[in-house]
């Protein structure tokens, strides 16, 4: 299982590699999200700074739905998913792999984000162990559940704008959760933050429990 | 009933509910009776 | 069968014995429910008569979350018999559920007003149940599409995953709403005072029997409604197969066409 996964995973970032879509696309979509809030909220009242933790996570999420459809537009094309049902992958592999290669653009995205948040609202950076373990954990429940709903969309013509109403509020929880931890580690009070991190980790772990199970006969159905 | 406090947002809101379950049960049922006349009666054993 | 849609005999209805009887019922208890509502029961101390909107809106979340249930336990029913009974459950639950949501949140919306000044105050509740509504929504959405291509096997398979995690995702935007918004615990006035008095809790409870009532007759036709759309699907390409035999043997255009 594996091992399929590493192959999968390997072939979805080589493809991206040499798409460069997420380079040259959802990055300064991301970097456009983060201004357009600039622009909505007065970025002289402070707002944007004690928001930052915020609208980091909501230009995440978007962005992150923007990866998704990608991840799955890439199959569609050329019959690439019955190419992948027949090539006799473990389909818990398929899950695992494709949701690493989201995990690993999301990841570089949120690198993007968090130095444009730091540039742009002036959000000083404290309590980093606590970031990072929530930027882990969060972002492999968003790569979680966003392969499992992605490929359920995926097969469908209307999935651009399926996928987000199907998605956005399974998600909201990763942006409570993220956007609290990222509160307290930005506001000197990392303590606070840990049990929200743990509700992450659980989301986290239920999704790729649930993902690996599921993918086997949703990719046999559909 | 008789000078009732917030009158007016207890009648809108029982109001809308009772107007909403009603429209829905109507369009059911409707949508049934067009639907049984479509189906022989083996497929429908309830009625 | 050749002739196209011989008249059945016997009444063409979702209607039985059954639902009549739950209907009057039902009915019945609404009048009941109404009276008690509106006008024999006390006004609350502090919310005077926006209370009253209380017998709607408690009877409706609890039924709404209940028809979540129900989906998700008919998506694992059918993910394990794959019997289509399950599966018109499951579409049946969520669109009644979905009423239900609509419901509660208007009602909900509007009793705001008058208690907290707003039609929206983040409370967790209404946060997470417009989540719910917006679940329900893309369920719904979903089996839509998928109703419109393929054959049964393949579109049950999505439709039975989002449905099984459905309550799922109910609970854990439940908890962890009500867990974010709890750090923001104002001096707020609590939707029900579990200590309520005496003809006040007796109308929530004939509100939730009444509502549960209502559900349940919904329920069962909106079932036979999915039911008979499944054998018209059914019936109907049957019957499109036999109009286009007949077309075919009744004779050859002169021209050729197709």
């Amino acid at each position: 299982m594996f091992r399929d996964a590493t192959l999968i995973a390997g072939k979805d970032l080589r493809v991206e590699l040499r798409s460069k879509v997420t380079l040259q696309q959802v990055a300064p979509f991301a970097i456009l999200v983060l201004i357009l809030f600039g622009v909505a909220l007065d970025p002289d009242r402070g707002i944007l700074t004690r928001a930052s933790a915020g609208l980091f996570w909501v230009a995440v999420l978007l962005c992150g739905l923007l990866a998704i459809q990608r991840a799955f537009t890439i199959e569609a094309a050329d019959g690439g998913r019955d190419a992948l049902r027949l090539s006799g992958l473990d389909p818990a592999g398929i899950f695992l792999g494709k949701a690493a290669a989201i995990f690993v653009q999301l990841a570089a995205l949120e690198g993007v984000l968090a130095i444009g948040v730091v540039v742009m609202y002036g959000t000083a950076v404290t309590g980093v162990v606590l970031l990072l373990a929530t930027c882990l954990a969060a972002t492999a429940g968003l790569a979680a559940a966003g392969t499992l709903y992605g490929v359920l969309a995926a097969g469908l013509r209307v999935r651009e704008t399926l996928l987000p109403i199907l998605l956005l509020p399974v998600l909201a929880p990763v942006l409570i959760g993220a956007t609290k931890a990222f509160e307290a580690a930005l506001g000197g009070a990392a303590a606070d933050g840990w049990p929200w991190c743990g509700l992450l980790v659980t989301f986290a772990l239920l999704y790729t429990t649930f993902g690996t199970l599921a993918f086997g006969p949703l990719l046999e159905e559909s | 009933m008789i000078a009732m406090t917030h009158a007016g947002y207890v009648a809108s809101g029982w109001g809308i509910a009772l107007v909403t379950l009603g429209a829905y049960a109507l369009r059911t049922v409707r949508r049934g009776r067009t639907l049984a006349a479509q189906v022989p009666p083996e497929e429908r054993r309830w009625s | 069968m050749t002739a196209p849609h011989a008249a059945p005999p016997g009444r063409a209805t979702t209607s039985s014995r059954g639902t009549r009887v739950l209907g009057a019922l039902t009915l019945a208890g609404l009048v009941l429910l109404l009276g008690y509502a509106l006008v024999w029961s006390p006004a609350d101390i502090v919310q005077k008569d926006s209370v009253r909107l209380m017998y709607v809106h408690v009877p409706t979340a609890i039924l709404a979350f209940t028809a979540c249930f129900i989906t998700t336990v008919a998506s694992a029913m059918w993910l394990r018999r794959r019997s289509e009974g399950w599966w018109v459950l499951g579409g049946a639950a969520a669109e009644v559920g979905l009423v239900f949501t609509g419901i509660c949140l208007v009602t909900g919306s509007i009793w705001g007003r008058p208690t907290w000044g707003t039609y929206w105050d983040w409370d967790p509740r209404i946060t997470s149940t417009t989540l719910l509504f917006i679940l329900l929504v893309g369920y719904l959405a979903l089996r839509r599409i998928d109703n419109e291509t393929g054959d049964a096997a393949q579109r049950g398979m999505r439709g039975a995953i989002v449905g099984l995690l459905l309550f799922p995702n109910v609970m854990i935007v439940h908890y962890s709403v009500d867990w974010w918004r709890s750090l923001h615990q104002k001096a707020t006035i609590t939707r029900l005072d579990p200590t309520i008095e005496g003809t006040m809790l007796f109308t929530l409870m004939l509100g939730i029997v009444v509502f549960g009532l209502l559900f349940t007759w919904l329920l069962v036709h909106r079932f036979r409604v999915g039911w008979l759309e499944e054998r018209v699907g059914a019936t109907g390409l049957d019957q499109a197969l036999v109009e286009r035999r007949a077309e075919a043997g009744v004779g050859v255009p002169a021209g050729g066409s197709a």
